[in-house]
């Protein structure tokens, strides 16, 4: 009796280990523990015995009946975990696989350089103003008190179509010129945008960008023109820096000034870099435009963008800016 | 310009270094662009001369020469073909590195020991030409370093003047602005003028007296035929850039150089008659010093004699009356021209010369006397020459008299945002030259010195007074902004949310030049000789303004595939130019953003299969850039001369045109072989930023039902056409149509195509039945069969409880 009780329990074990998935351990279970299983088989016929061995026999077989049950769940819990891991394995992918979809595009280093100076300028209260690159001489130059054979017409070699008539703009400064004839001062614009000039080598383009800021009111002085601009290009720069203020010529300012940096403080070497021009606006511009030039003083500045972004990325010709060749592009990105 | 070191420092008295002149040249706006040395070292050269010249025993073309080198005597064998017995030369002793590196050796030369080696100018790096040995003049000392004799070492500098300092283009200019920066001395001009011996006097006259505010002259006669220009004149020239020609026009260049004094030299023996200074008649013409033949204009001021012009005023002599190596007689002129009687007058003749550069700036009324003294004085001690006295005529004074120009310390501090002391304004201008006399303090009539034009108005003397200060010791300090009202703002500045949409699929941004070359401008647009041309382009690809920003695409496109490139996708913004008569001088400029899209129409991926771009994967850029007004948005079949007729569409924003998109068109595949050709799209910036704040509809909870339609429909119908037939109904139940299918082929008649709609239906207050919607149904194809002649494929599909 004990014997065979034991075999079964060896023999039901074995079946629930030998059960390699889910549906042969539930049938494993239906065989051993269900209503018409071997163990259930045993236990109806304890009625047969006397009650002193059936108590006996009864606690025997239970425990046989509890030892596959746990059998029966630990199998089960196994055999689960390995189809969930199964499933997990199947299911797995390569991450290392490159990802779908579009690689976005640059933004031109001239842009991007553009904007950051738009976003400084316009954080200190500067709008961004544009005007047309087909332009008059009087725009471009007379309004600038620069008149017709003016010895500064040389400076700038200027494109000319419609048989002389029309010019494309050799700077942004014909936007101070349009903005002054439309507002009264104060005016606290910024100028952006593509010039012409005739000329074409390693360090000039017969197109590029300057920015012109204009900041015309009542007491504006030479002083605050240098605080800004020393200001603009240390936030330009990310950095603390050494400035020149040279004196230099424009017709359209008095007092000018070319401002240099020091190389040093900009981490590119010993040496004066010229970064842009400046000066307060000459009282015949302000007139000209129609601003009354005892009440109101204005500075103005014009900046290549071009200089910049090449100080700024380490470009060191500038043709490279204008081939738009995609390996140069996606380095902006 | 150029200018010599030794020269400079001849005029004013200053202990600093050059690098420290150059220093504080620049820091008062004469900006010194290099410093170069004026010559290399001469180390180990000396003054030599041959005592004998005998010919090679071995060598045709070699000389035996003994060299008098001071010290000792020297054997040298040359092969220069002008070596002779007597001449004075420069001696490289054994020992001397060139200026080239090589180094001169003891060596036997065909069996002959030379021990040194004679020299040519352009051995020594002096001059670029060469004709044989250099020929030193007979007084040259012999055994003297030549650099010692040469007066070298020194240093060229080289000023890059802005153009209102006309009163710098000299040494004497430069100097002067030197001895401010160093509050140093600057030596007088006091030349000593020359007795005159001759009786001979050159007769002048000025007719147009507002162009001439004087002019002197002076003969100066019996110049020896043997005069040369000496060394240390020849070296200064060559040090400031200005070729050797004569003696006579030597003197003329190098009193120029010094003084800033243009002077011109005549041979007296080609002039017929008086000088007169008046305007050239239309028409009449002059042989210049060039050669070139220049039929003058009535506005050009010339110096003529009895025969005609003899010089184009303050700018080129004529080759008639020019001095040449046989000229005895000379009249020097010493004039001031006007600016405004030179201005321009460069460019109408396409001549530019030192002169003319100088007196389009403006030359000091007050110089051309004592200038022709000096060069007077120089012409006779140099030739062993004589001359005449001089005659001087004026005409009307350059300045009007009197020239003062009011200062108020108050608006000088105003507009340096500092107050500068009386006395230090005072003496800024007084040590540049100008004369100051105050009435009241703080206040000052100020006549500015006769040698600078460019003091005018009172901001001319403050920035006078800042330079001299300097500006680096002004104040630099942030005052309280005055802004503008914000009202002045009315959009919020935002150029970049377009461009990046576009950078979100994979665009690259372009900046490419606005003149584009006319074939393929006219190609793309067919402007032909319309086109807004460029009178003077820097090339002939660089011509036509662009009407289309295509025409900088494909060229970059094209340049991106030579680079083995596949995949390129590209945008611009920017300007195009198209004639308008409504416009500021009949041009439009319109801002425009365009793009390229070429390759495949994904990124190459190891999961995917490469797919050809088509028109809907570029139509889907041009709808992402019209996100915000996309129920705006509609494509019209169109027919554009660069694009491909059957895949190209006008782009309309509320039914106006606002661009083109499309494939460029096959007749561009000769211009770009093996390429598939791209597509394209450009739109009006404008119409991408036109866009109304968005009014807010709350979404309908209500449940959504859904009922595709397969519809047969001719070919000839569009899915627009589909689509307006229903809108066209303007039943608000329908939410949206969507076309999910298009099919041509098996099961489908030939002549029409199968197309699958799919329409929303919802209400806003209630649970929309089916005999609601089934009746919409019903009306819906009743149109659609009748205004497109589109019939039912099969049933409707069930209802979507969405």
């Amino acid at each position: 009796m004990t014997d065979q009780l034991e075999q079964l329990r060896e023999q039901g074990l074995q079946n629930i280990a030998d059960s390699g998935d889910l549906q042969s351990l539930d049938a494993t279970r239906v065989a051993l523990l269900g209503k018409k299983g071997v163990i259930t088989a045993r236990l109806k016929t304890l009625g047969e015995l006397l009650p002193e061995e059936r108590k006996v026999a009864g606690a025997a077989i239970n425990n046989v009946k509890q030892a596959l049950s746990q059998a029966l769940d630990a199998r089960k819990a196994q055999l689960e975990h390995e189809s969930v891991a199964a499933q997990l394995a199947e299911e797995s992918v390569d991450v290392t696989l490159p990802g779908r979809g579009e690689v976005p595009g640059a933004m031109h280093p001239i842009t991007l350089t553009r904007r950051r100076i738009e976003a400084l300028f316009v954080r200190n209260g500067f709008e961004v103003v544009e005007g047309p690159e087909i332009e008059d001489d009087y725009h471009n130059f007379e309004a600038l008190n620069v008149p017709p054979d003016h010895p500064a017409r040389a400076m700038q070699d200027t494109f000319y179509l419609d048989a002389a008539s029309l010019l494309l703009r050799t700077h942004t400064s014909p936007v101070q010129i349009r903005t002054m004839e439309l507002r009264q001062p104060p005016i606290r614009v910024i100028a952006p945008g593509r010039v012409y000039r005739c000329d074409s080598d390693r360090t000039h383009s017969p197109m590029f960008h300057q920015v012109e800021a204009l900041y015309v009111a009542r007491r504006v002085s030479f002083a605050e023109l240098r605080a800004e601009l020393q200001a603009f290009l240390e936030a330009f720069f990310e950095t603390d820096l050494k400035l020149r203020f040279r004196p230099s010529y424009f017709p359209f300012t008095e007092p000018s000034a070319e401002v240099d940096i020091d190389g040093r403080s900009l981490g590119t070497g010993a040496g004066w870099m010229e970064v842009l021009g400046c000066g307060m606006v000459h009282p015949s511009v302000l007139e000209a435009a129609g601003v009354d030039s005892l009440e109101f003083t204005g500075y103005a500045l014009g900046m290549g963008i071009e200089r910049l972004a090449m100080l700024r990325y380490g470009v060191t010709d500038l043709r490279q800016f204008y081939n738009n060749d995609l390996r140069m592009l996606a380095q902006f990105v | 310009m150029k200018i010599s070191e030794q020269w400079l420092r001849e005029w004013v008295d200053t202990d600093a270094d050059v690098e420290t002149i150059a220093e504080r040249l620049t820091m008062a706006g004469l900006e010194v662009d290099s410093i170069e040395p004026a010559g290399p070292s001469l180390q180990g050269i000396v003054v030599g001369e041959v005592l004998a010249c005998d010919p090679h025993p071995d060598a045709d073309r070699l000389k035996v020469c003994r060299v008098d080198i001071g010290a000792e005597s020297l054997d040298i064998v040359c092969g220069a073909p002008n070596v002779a017995v007597g001449l004075r030369v420069p001696v490289a002793t054994v020992g001397t590195r060139m200026p080239d590196g090589t180094k001169i050796k003891a060596a036997r030369l065909r069996g002959v020991a030379s021990s040194g080696m004679l020299c040519s100018a352009s051995e020594l790096q002096l001059s670029s030409e060469s004709n044989g040995l250099w020929l030193l003049p007979p007084d040259a000392p012999v055994g003297t370093s030549l650099a010692d004799y040469l007066g070298l070492p020194d240093h060229i500098l080289e000023v890059d003047l802005t153009p209102n300092r006309g009163d710098c283009l000299s040494v004497r200019g430069i100097a002067r602005e030197a001895a401010v920066a160093f509050d140093s001395n600057l030596r007088a001009l006091a030349p000593q003028a020359m007795t005159a011996t001759l009786d001979i006097q050159p007769g002048v006259r000025i007719t147009a007296k507002e162009r001439c505010a004087g002019y002197a002259a002076q003969h100066v006669g019996g110049l020896a035929p043997t005069a040369a220009t000496p060394v240390w004149m020849h070296e200064r020239l060559r040090r400031s850039g200005v070729r050797v020609i004569n003696l006579p026009v030597d003197i003329g260049n190098y009193v120029m150089l010094e003084t800033g004094q243009p002077m011109h030299a005549f041979d007296a023996d080609k002039l017929a008659g008086d000088i007169v200074v008046r305007l050239a008649g239309a028409g009449e013409r002059i042989v210049t010093l060039d050669g070139e033949t220049v039929e003058l204009s009535d506005s050009t001021l010339v110096i003529a004699d009895d025969d005609g012009p003899v010089a184009i005023a303050g700018m080129i002599g004529g080759q008639r009356t020019a001095v040449d190596d046989g000229t005895r007689n000379v009249v020097f002129e010493s004039a001031c021209f006007t600016p405004a009687a030179v201005a321009g007058q460069g460019r109408r003749y396409k001549i530019h010369t030192d002169a003319l550069h100088r007196f389009e700036r403006g030359v000091d009324p007050e110089l051309h006397e004592s200038a022709l003294a000096q060069a007077t004085r120089l012409l006779c001690e140099l030739a062993g020459a004589d001359c005449g006295p001089v005659i001087h005529v004026s005409g009307q004074p350059v300045f009007a008299e009197p020239r003062t120009i009011g200062l108020d310390a108050g608006r000088l501090a105003r507009l340096l945002g500092q107050a500068v002391d009386h006395d230090v304004i005072e003496r800024s201008l007084t040590t540049l030259g100008a004369k100051c006399s105050s009435s009241q303090s703080g206040q000052w009539q100020v006549q500015p010195p006769s040698w600078r034009y460019d003091l005018a108005i009172e901001v001319d003397l403050i920035e006078e007074v800042a330079r001299v200060y300097g500006y680096d010791r002004l104040q630099a300090e942030a005052a309280g902004v005055e802004l503008p009202a914000l009202s002045s703002q009315k959009a919020l500045y935002d150029p970049d949310s377009a461009a990046a949409v576009l950078r979100q699929r994979g665009y690259h941004e372009a900046i490419t030049f606005s003149f584009v070359e006319p074939e393929l401008h006219d190609a793309l647009t067919g402007v032909g000789d319309a086109a807004i041309r460029l009178d003077n382009p820097i090339s002939d690809q660089l011509v036509d303004m662009r009407q289309t920003l295509w025409a900088g695409l494909l060229p970059a496109w094209a340049y991106n595939t030579r680079r083995q490139q596949t995949r390129v996708r590209l945008y611009e913004q920017g300007l195009r130019f198209v004639r308008d008569e409504s416009s500021e001088h009949g041009i439009a400029q319109r801002p425009t953003i365009a793009g390229l899209a070429a390759g495949p129409a994904e990124p190459a991926h190891w999961d995917q299969a490469a797919r050809p771009l088509d028109f809907f994967d570029v139509r889907g850029d041009v709808e992402a850039l019209f996100a915000a007004n996309r129920s705006a948005l509609t494509f019209e079949a169109a027919e554009h001369q660069a694009l491909h007729p059957g895949r190209s569409a006008r782009i309309c924003l509320d039914g106006c045109p606002v661009g083109w998109i499309g494939q460029l068109a096959p007749a561009f595949a000769r211009r770009y072989k093996g390429q598939a050709l791209p597509y394209l799209f450009e739109v009006d910036a404008d119409a991408i930023a036109r866009r109304a704040p968005v009014r807010y509809q709350t979404p309908s909870d209500q449940p959504r039902v859904r009922r595709d339609l397969a519809l047969l429909v001719p070919e000839g119908q569009s899915a627009r056409s589909l689509l307006d037939a229903i809108q066209g109904l303007g039943d608000e139940l329908i939410q949206s149509i969507d076309v999910f299918d298009v099919f041509r082929g098996e099961g489908v008649e030939s002549g029409f195509k199968s197309v699958a709609l799919s329409l929303i239906f919802q209400d806003k207050t209630s649970t929309l039945d089916d005999s609601r919607v089934d009746s919409i149904i019903t009306t819906v194809t009743g149109a659609l069969r009748s205004r497109c002649g589109a019939r039912l494929r099969g049933e409707e599909s069930g209802v979507d409880q969405g």
